[in-house]
């Protein structure tokens, strides 16, 4: 940086310095900060302390149960609950819309229940108070409030001819201007990310590690790119606008546009483009599907005698009686794997249409940067569609492994001949049950969420070279002399 | 002068173009309530369809024995969607108002969501509800904040006080003009969505009309107040749209922050855990012990019988059954902390008018929480209605042939609207007092 911009840089910075404003805003803004960090640690900590409570709980109970059939087991099930991701102070993301506990059982995949939203009187709606709310709507106004006048304000005094006649070229004025006005926000967004580091060092997990770090601090590069977005803009119209109010103005609608309204309106389009199936439809699809491969519980199944017929022919015998392996558990094997592989299809097709959805939000990341940052905040901290749907995932895959290790058990150590009297040969020893391990929800992991958001991602970059692109368009379209 | 005045109100471009622009985004507004019902009215029709269809399959393949058919068989109930719902959202997206359940343990299937994309949740609806409470003042802002600060800047201000004697009147009557032309706007987005939507003209829609016209009121109230401080416009502008950055963002926010933290729901996750071990720890232990408590509660079934070796029907529903039983204590509890979440929501709507508009908004429209909560509660008396009816045809093996199925079609929920319609006078406690001020201030200056 040269001197000429230095001092343009350092001139603005007073400048602003000097303004009540400034200081007021400052304070309105620590406030919501604090407020915002104190109730998103609160929440954030209490229910997830809570999930893991009763996660614990679900196991004791899980190790609790007698010798029994590994199929009652099968039945009995298990849950899964989401734990938070610890960066989901700084943003809630989608979480308070996602599921947050879901029942794992044989034959049968669950809806994943109790999101907060389904507990809101409907205020949720209204938004929610989060640090990057803070940071992505109300701070960019703020910028805005300060910098409306960076160079209307002095063509409309004639102080500009003044500093132009001391040799500074329009793009060193832009540029200088703008670096002054993100050297300003830095005041507020600095201090954001040190309460967001100060509360992942409070928090009593074992996940503050080197990849929470990592994300934390590709989360500030992501927001120091977006303020200077934010600052090019401001110092642009500011430079277009022959008066102040006009600049104000202008400003005031830009912010509107792209933080209250776009947002609304492109979730409206992509759910006309990409129409969501109803609940109804999206479970007699698979229903039917199932119907179609056949019955496991149904003796007389033609697909199932199938499997009979086989396993009887491999082990040498003609009657399930005398079969070594009990025969229950092989069908229930296969029925159990493919109606999972149809679950999952089906499953897979509905995400898909609802990144369909999400995409066209993601695509105009590039015509909006406030949604550019949403989409690439909220997945840095964990709390995006593809952290929920990888839950979901996760819930699934125990629930398979689960079912099938039962029916497996059920294999190995129950008889096909039920006695008389008793029951034995009908009981598996509850130590193979405590045997099967818990339930345990990882995180997806950052080059996982890098792979997922490339769209989003570039749309940053795109911003950043835009901005240059277009402070240097204005600095030789620009005049001084204003008319 | 008026006449004047709305001259030269029509002859402000961004002024008829913010106008417009507010009625087209109404109207869009609205077909997206057009839509919604429609879906709703459509998934109405798929879940009846499919009852019939899902009854005539279960009666072909599993017809050996009632208990196992009533395994299987699944019961429709639904929250049957107002047609003002179009125009108010609220909830009612995630809350699912149609519940699918079998007569086993419901505790483990009512509160089963829909499946929706939580990304579009999120983002939430664009409803006419959305519109007259974030838009609307956003409008009033840009066509009232420079009323007195526009004739200073432009130096007519100073010839018009030459002219007349009443410059107080003269601000009075110039806010009037844009005040009538945003209630224009606002009464004909009703009249299309009346007629659009097929919205009876009934108590609710009167309250909706009359509380949304106070909401809007309200903002001219504000930008009075406003601008009778005489500042700049810039400085006008901002304090406006300060005013509306914290009555429709910041404070409902921070609201909901505290709520959220203050009253989190173990009790869900309670409920959910005691239900399941409920019923399936009852595998575990002798039949007639489950039977004790079963018949504890429906001594009716005492004298039907059971038998103690192997399988039984009479025992698996008391089984599923005890299973509720053993989470009601908790579902209670459940129930009352979020009732307890609409009670604190409902004190604070009191103080502003943002929120109170926006609940009695989806109160009126039936699409709140305290609505679903109510259709929870009767979908447990249906449940109950069910099970009595179908228990002792199980409990005593009875044919399922005899039974005539066509009846079977799913029942819906019916609540009354029982609010007055002088609590949709609420808002004007807001516009009173605002105008008031605004008014205080005005007299003032003549002297």
């Amino acid at each position: 940086m040269n001197t000429i911009t230095k001092t343009i840089v350092i001139h603005f910075v007073k400048n602003i310095f000097q303004q009540k404003i400034f200081y007021f805003l400052l304070c309105v803004f620590f406030g919501l900060l604090l407020y915002a960090a104190v109730t998103g640690n609160s929440y954030l900590t209490k229910q997830n302390t809570m999930q893991q409570q009763y996660q614990l709980l679900i196991r004791k109970s899980w190790e609790a149960n007698p010798d029994k059939h590994p199929h009652r087991m099968a039945h009995f099930g298990s849950f899964a609950l989401r734990i938070k991701h610890p960066l989901s102070v700084f943003d809630y993301g989608l979480d308070n819309y996602a599921g947050n506990a879901v029942y794992l059982e044989a034959h049968k995949q669950n809806t994943v229940n109790y999101s907060e939203a389904s507990f809101s009187t409907g205020m949720l709606r209204m938004g929610e108070l989060s640090i990057a709310m803070l940071l992505q709507i109300i701070l960019p106004l703020i910028i805005f409030f300060l910098g409306f006048g960076s160079i209307a304000a002095d063509i409309e005094n004639g102080t500009l001819k003044i500093i132009s006649s001391q040799g500074a070229s329009n793009f060193q004025l832009l540029t200088g201007r703008t670096f002054g006005l993100w050297i300003i926000s830095s005041l507020f967004f600095i201090p954001a990310f040190i309460v967001t580091g100060l509360l992942m060092t409070l928090q009593r997990n074992d996940f503050a590690n080197a990849e929470t770090l990592s994300r934390l601090v590709l989360t500030t590069l992501l927001y120091i790119i977006f303020y200077w977005v934010v600052s090019a803009v401001t110092v642009i119209v500011s430079a277009k606008s022959n008066t102040a109010k006009n600049s104000l103005m202008k400003l005031l609608g830009i912010w509107l546009m792209m933080a209250i309204v776009l947002p609304k309106i492109v979730q409206l389009a992509s759910s006309i483009i990409y129409p969501s199936p109803s609940k109804l439809r999206f479970e007699s699809a698979i229903e039917k599907d199932i119907v179609k491969q056949g019955d496991s519980h149904n003796p007389d199944d033609p697909f199932f005698k199938k499997i009979k017929d086989s396993v009887l022919k491999k082990y040498g015998v003609s009657t399930v009686d005398s079969l070594p392996v009990n025969m229950g558990g092989i069908v229930g094997r296969e029925g159990e794997r493919l109606s999972a592989v149809t679950y999952v299809k089906h499953y897979n097709d509905l995400i898909n249409l609802y990144r369909q959805q999400n995409a066209v939000s993601k695509w105009m990341g590039y015509i909006n940067p406030f949604m550019m940052v949403k989409h690439n905040s909220m997945a840095m901290a964990g709390s995006d569609f593809e952290s929920y749907i990888n839950f979901q995932q996760q819930a699934e895959a125990y629930r398979y492994s689960l079912a099938q290790r039962m029916n497996e058990l059920q294999t190995k150590y129950i008889s096909n001949v039920k006695p008389k009297e008793g029951n034995h040969g009908m009981h598996v020893e509850k130590s193979h049950f405590a045997a099967f391990p818990d339930f345990n929800y990882q995180f997806l992991p950052l080059r996982q969420i890098i792979s997922k958001e490339v769209l989003s991602l570039f749309a940053l970059l795109f911003w950043l070279i835009v901005s240059w692109l277009a402070l240097l368009h204005v600095s030789k379209t620009f005049k001084i002399i204003s008319a | 002068m008026i006449q004047l005045l709305v001259k030269i109100f029509l002859r402000n471009r961004i002024a008829t173009a913010s106008l417009i622009l507010l009625f087209a985004v109404g109207v869009i507004s609205i077909s997206i309530g057009k839509k919604f019902l429609q879906q709703q009215q459509a998934a109405i029709a798929e879940t009846t369809l499919h009852q019939k269809e899902h009854i005539e399959r279960l009666l072909k393949y599993e017809n050996k024995e009632f208990g196992l058919l009533m395994y299987y068989l699944k019961f429709a109930y639904i929250n049957p969607t107002e047609n003002l719902a179009g125009l108010a959202i609220g909830q009612r997206d995630i809350n699912s108002s149609i519940q699918v359940n079998t007569i086993r343990g419901l505790e483990g299937q009512k509160y089963d969501t829909d499946i929706r994309n939580p990304f579009q949740l999120m983002m939430g609806n664009f409803d006419l509800s959305f519109v007259i409470l974030y838009l609307f003042p956003l409008v009033i802002i840009s066509l009232c904040y420079n009323l007195y600060s526009e004739e200073k800047e432009n130096g007519t201000w100073a010839l018009l006080k030459t002219q007349s004697k009443n410059t107080a009147r003269y601000l009075l009557i110039k806010m009037a003009v844009p005040y009538i032309f945003v209630l224009l706007v606002l009464a004909l987005l009703f009249v299309i969505a009346a007629a659009w939507l097929q919205i009876p003209f009934n108590n609710s829609f009167v309250s909706f009309i009359i509380s949304n016209s106070l909401y809007v009121s309200c903002w001219f109230a504000f930008a009075l107040l406003v601008v009778t401080f005489f500042t700049s416009s810039a400085v006008n502008a901002i304090s406006l749209l300060s005013i509306w950055l914290l009555l429709t963002l910041l404070l409902p926010a921070a609201i909901n922050n505290y709520i959220t933290q203050k009253y989190t729901v173990p009790e869900s996750l309670s409920t959910m855990l005691k239900q399941r071990d409920g019923y399936h720890k009852k595998w575990d232990i002798p039949k007639d012990s489950t039977l004790k408590m079963f018949f504890k509660e429906y001594p009716q079934y005492k004298t039907y019988q059971w038998k103690d070796e192997g399988f039984d029907w009479l025992w698996y529903y008391a089984m599923q059954h005890m299973g509720d039983a053993d989470a009601r204590a908790d579902a209670e509890l459940f129930m009352q902390k979020l009732q307890q979440r609409e009670e604190i929501s409902r004190k604070f709507g009191y103080c502003l008018p943002t929120l109170y508009t926006l609940q009695y908004n989806t109160q009126l429209a039936k699409t709140n929480l305290q609505n679903h909560l109510q259709f929870l509660d009767s979908s447990a008396a249906n449940h109950e209605k069910l099970r009595m009816k179908f228990y002792p045809k199980i409990f005593t093996a009875a044919s399922v042939f005899k039974e005539d199925w066509t009846k079977q079609d799913p029942q819906y929920f019916t609540i009354k609207n029982t609010s007055s319609i002088l609590e949709s006078l609420y808002t004007g406690l807001f516009v009173l007092m605002i105008a008031a001020a605004g008014f205080w201030r005005l007299k003032n200056l003549k002297k």
